[in-house]
């Protein structure tokens, strides 16, 4: 038996490495003021024109700057332009450049940067941007600091551009075919407060100070998003002071971290300017392959009503959200409609009341039979990337059963609901959008013009789609409201979507290294929102 | 059968079997519901010149079968095209995270070999024992034990509770080490905990294996001859009953190498390790085909290789595979 001899010894040899390797952990030391961001899903590229991930914006947000921003409460304000004015028409802005302000590589920001920036998206029309330049007719450079912008007609969310300003120099080498391809812009360099130093996919991305700032160069001197492949160890290195925050936390975990309310880390409970729908097939066309009952607003009205929202939301969401209503969330406080009594709140009796008068009295088995003399039987799409929205889906079964209508849930991946809904196959599917600042997109979202586009519930009504225009073009930001009002309460009335829930952005932060967070707007979330205020504010507590 | 034409035909054999592979994974992936295009493009209001541009670049415009012989003609020039998700070549995200996965399947799989093998020998030579039957229990449960629950239960123990090792990851970005000895120090903290737990979980069945081939190998005539002939019990065992054991055993660790890829995934999902199996993950919810086809590819090569070489090892640890 002597040659397992050595069997204790390499037991021991391992022991004495483990014990090593805790010991030797002294000898590392932090570079000044590191920040580390957890999240749990890969930065798919740093080229702006393909990304299209809240994580991957963000870190655009840092690298790049617009020539607005906002402040807290959603006011436009100046960042790369210090000052603009419109002339009588609305439509020849003129913009004053900040001066001085350096691209990281050392070169002069100009007016030329603008301009050219512009250009390439628009007659490229390159990624989620050209959007937001296809109206500029004419983009001239007057001097190095001044430029003007003319727009075809009149644009009322101008000059809320949402493009990141690319450094001339080095993109107008890069061919747009390539740009929206496989052009990897690894060392991205554009005016922000940190620049990209490493960037290892699946890993880390790490960012430093730009030192050149021209809003003053931050306090924090390194950013680091850190990916992370499971939740709870997510959460766990933040209360071991690894992290700084973390977002897009779960229901369960973020409930554990308020009950635990340790007093170094707060758990924020932010607006978000996202919602949760159930979308219906309102599709009047004979390429439709809906069920025609949906088509009667009757049956959608009495969906509505039977409908439990705070439910949802308590079970499948773990109370977090918001009962929703209109297509604007409440964290666009000035846009946002509150319906006040015209909200249709639970009501089942009242379901059954319309459903009964439009003439879908109860059959055999216990549901419903239209006028038509089908059952009241639908399918109901989920995607298999969202198991809220899946629990939600047994939930509403069960609410519909109650009155008489019959679901048949069907859960199928994003991909698959993508093609059924361009190809008008489908009752109805819960989904979701991510609302931009101005209420422009959301709304356009719901007209005509956008079926087989943007829309996916193919809703279609000539006045909506007027007031539409009209808001676009009115200037004037009260009068706007009203317009915008206008069209939340008409699309509602409609119910072409039934809004079950605005969602929150779970996030939780140290607050013991750090201090300076901003939240933006004043209910929203301190990190990935549309401005980097924290990352520019924060300062070390010493 | 000559050394060459056994060679030749076993390449052959194996050649197949990577082509085999190749076609059924790309034609897995295209009767897979949904346009790949919606991954490519999430902009539905892109013009109709872009979408055209974009199914171009990445080969869609084109019926299945000659995509399938573009495919085939790239992967010779060794193109395994581009990634839907990061616009990059798909061989070098691939080789970006080879190392890592390296490093920590083939540190746990030699550790799991050694550790495994020893202890199977001990068990089978004290048969009967107590040690055997706690040795046996003890296997049994390792083995039987799903991957993703002791990873979590180890990161529990050791990274929560006693916080001696690191959460997870390969290293803490933004920190600069004091020496070169800090470093490597730092570095070893971070393989550790996957390790263990990866070398825990193949630990079990290597002793099980290693223990039932030694005791039947000691049940054969040629070891009561040997025993008679008065060979010294380490003799015996090295010279006599090791050489013959160590077969399936060897047959095990080649084909073992395509569910290691599995535990893997597994493993480096929890401890956040940026490898091949975490690339496996994130492309599967991706839906980032090329990717996941270069992975398959790459596994498979990976398996078929082994294997290839398990054969070639036969030929020497058994003679007569040679007839």
């Amino acid at each position: 038996m002597k040659q397992f001899k050595w069997l204790p010894l390499l037991l021991v040899v391992l022991l004495f490495c483990s014990v090593a390797l805790t010991g030797c952990a002294g000898g590392t030391q932090e570079s000044q003021h590191v920040f580390r961001s957890g999240y749990m899903r890969e930065i798919e590229s740093l080229n702006p024109m393909v990304i299209w991930s809240v994580q991957a914006y963000e870190v655009m947000y840092l690298t790049y700057n617009f020539l607005i921003s906002w402040d807290e409460d959603l006011n436009v304000i100046p960042e790369l332009a210090r000052e603009w004015e419109v002339d009588e028409d609305g439509t020849l802005w003129t913009f004053y450049l900040q001066e001085g302000v350096k691209w990281h590589d050392g070169e002069p920001f100009t007016a030329d940067d603008v301009k050219f920036t512009y250009e390439y998206i628009r007659d490229n029309e390159l990624g989620y941007f050209y959007d937001y330049v296809a109206a500029m007719e004419e983009i001239e450079v007057l001097d190095d600091y001044t430029l003007t912008v003319k727009t075809d007609e009149p644009i009322a969310w101008m000059p809320q551009v949402l493009v990141p300003i690319l450094p001339a120099h080095i993109w107008s080498e890069i061919d747009p075919e390539e740009a929206e391809g496989d052009f990897a812009n690894d060392n991205p360099v554009g005016t922000g407060p940190f620049k990209v130093v490493e960037h290892r996919k699946g890993e880390y991305t790490r960012m430093v100070a730009n030192d050149d700032y021209f809003k003053g160069r931050p306090a924090l001197d390194e950013v680091i998003f850190m990916i992370y492949a499971n939740t709870d160890v997510m959460v766990e290195a933040l209360k071991q002071g690894e992290l700084e925050i973390i977002s897009d936390v779960p229901g369960a975990q973020f409930k554990a971290l308020e009950d635990a309310a340790d007093p170094n880390i707060l758990a924020l409970n932010a607006d978000s300017p996202s919602f949760t729908e159930l979308a219906f097939n309102v599709w009047d066309d004979p390429g439709s392959l809906g069920n025609p009952h949906l088509l009667d607003k009757n049956v959608r009205v009495a969906i509505e009503y039977a409908l439990d929202r705070q439910e949802l939301i308590d079970v499948a969401l773990m109370g977090y959200g918001e009962v929703a209503s209109t297509l604007v969330p409440p964290l666009f406080e000035y846009w946002h409609l509150d319906l006040g009594p015209d909200f249709r709140s639970y009501d089942p009796d009242q379901a059954e009341a319309i459903l009964e008068e439009a003439g879908y009295s109860r059959g055999g088995h216990g549901l419903r039979v239209g006028p038509d003399g089908e059952l009241m039987s639908y399918t109901l799409l989920i995607r298999s990337e969202s198991p809220d929205n899946q629990k939600m889906a047994t939930m509403i079964k069960d609410m519909l059963s109650a009155v008489g209508i019959g679901i048949e849930v069907s859960v199928i991946d994003e991909g698959t609901l993508t093609d059924r809904i361009y190809e008008g196959d489908f009752d109805m599917f819960i989904w979701g959008w991510y609302v931009d600042i101005d209420p422009t997109s959301i709304l356009k979202v719901a007209t005509t013009d956008e079926i087989m586009s943007w829309s996916d519930c193919f809703y279609s009504n000539p006045e909506y789609d007027a007031l539409h225009q009209l808001q676009q073009r009115t200037m004037d930001r009260e009068e706007r409201r009203d317009l915008i009002y206008e069209m939340q309460r008409i699309f509602y009335d409609d119910a072409a979507y039934i809004m079950l829930s605005y969602d929150p952005e779970l996030q939780a932060y140290r607050t013991d290294r750090y201090t300076g967070w901003v939240r933006n707007p004043r209910t929203g979330p301190v990190m990935y929102t549309n401005v980097i205020d924290s990352y520019e504010q924060l300062k070390p507590i010493e | 059968m000559n050394m060459r034409n056994y060679l030749v035909t076993k390449f052959i054999q194996a050649l197949i079997t990577v082509f085999i592979v190749i076609g059924m994974n790309f034609f897995l992936f295209r009767i897979m519901p949904g346009d790949p295009i919606r991954v490519l493009i999430r902009n539905p209001k892109i013009s109709a010149d872009s979408l055209a541009r974009v199914r171009e670049q990445f080969g869609l415009n084109e019926g299945r079968l000659v995509q399938f012989w573009i495919y085939l003609r790239d992967l010779f020039t060794g193109d395994f095209g581009s990634s839907f998700n990061y616009r990059q070549p798909v061989l070098d995200i691939i080789m970006e995270r080879v190392p890592a996965t390296v490093l920590l399947v083939g540190t746990a799989t030699v550790l799991s070999i050694i550790i495994g093998v020893l202890l199977g020998v001990i068990l089978a030579w004290k048969r009967g024992t107590r040690l055997d039957v706690i040795g046996l229990s003890v296997s049994l449960i390792l083995y039987s034990m799903p991957t993703f629950w002791v990873a979590i239960i180890m990161v529990m123990i050791f990274a929560v509770y006693w916080q001696i090792f690191p959460l997870g990851g390969m290293g803490l970005p933004g920190v600069f080490y004091t020496s070169y000895w800090a470093e490597l120090a730092s570095k070893g903290r971070y393989l550790f905990l996957p390790t263990i737990t990866f070398a825990l979980i193949l630990v079990g069945e290597y002793v099980l294996i290693m223990r039932s081939s030694l005791l039947e190998v000691m049940r054969e005539d040629y070891m009561l001859t040997a025993r008679a002939k008065g060979v010294s019990n380490r003799n015996l065992l090295r010279r006599h009953a090791l050489p013959n054991a160590m077969l399936p055993v060897v047959t095990l660790i080649a084909i073992n190498l395509g569910f290691i890829v599995g535990g893997a995934i597994q493993i480096e999902t929890v401890f956040s390790w940026p490898g091949l199996g975490r690339l496996m993950y994130t492309a599967l919810t991706n839906r980032d085909y090329p990717v996941l086809q270069g992975l398959f590819l790459f596994v498979t090569i990976a398996v078929v290789g082994a294997n290839f070489c398990a054969d070639i090892l036969y030929r020497y640890l058994d003679p007569r595979v040679k007839s």
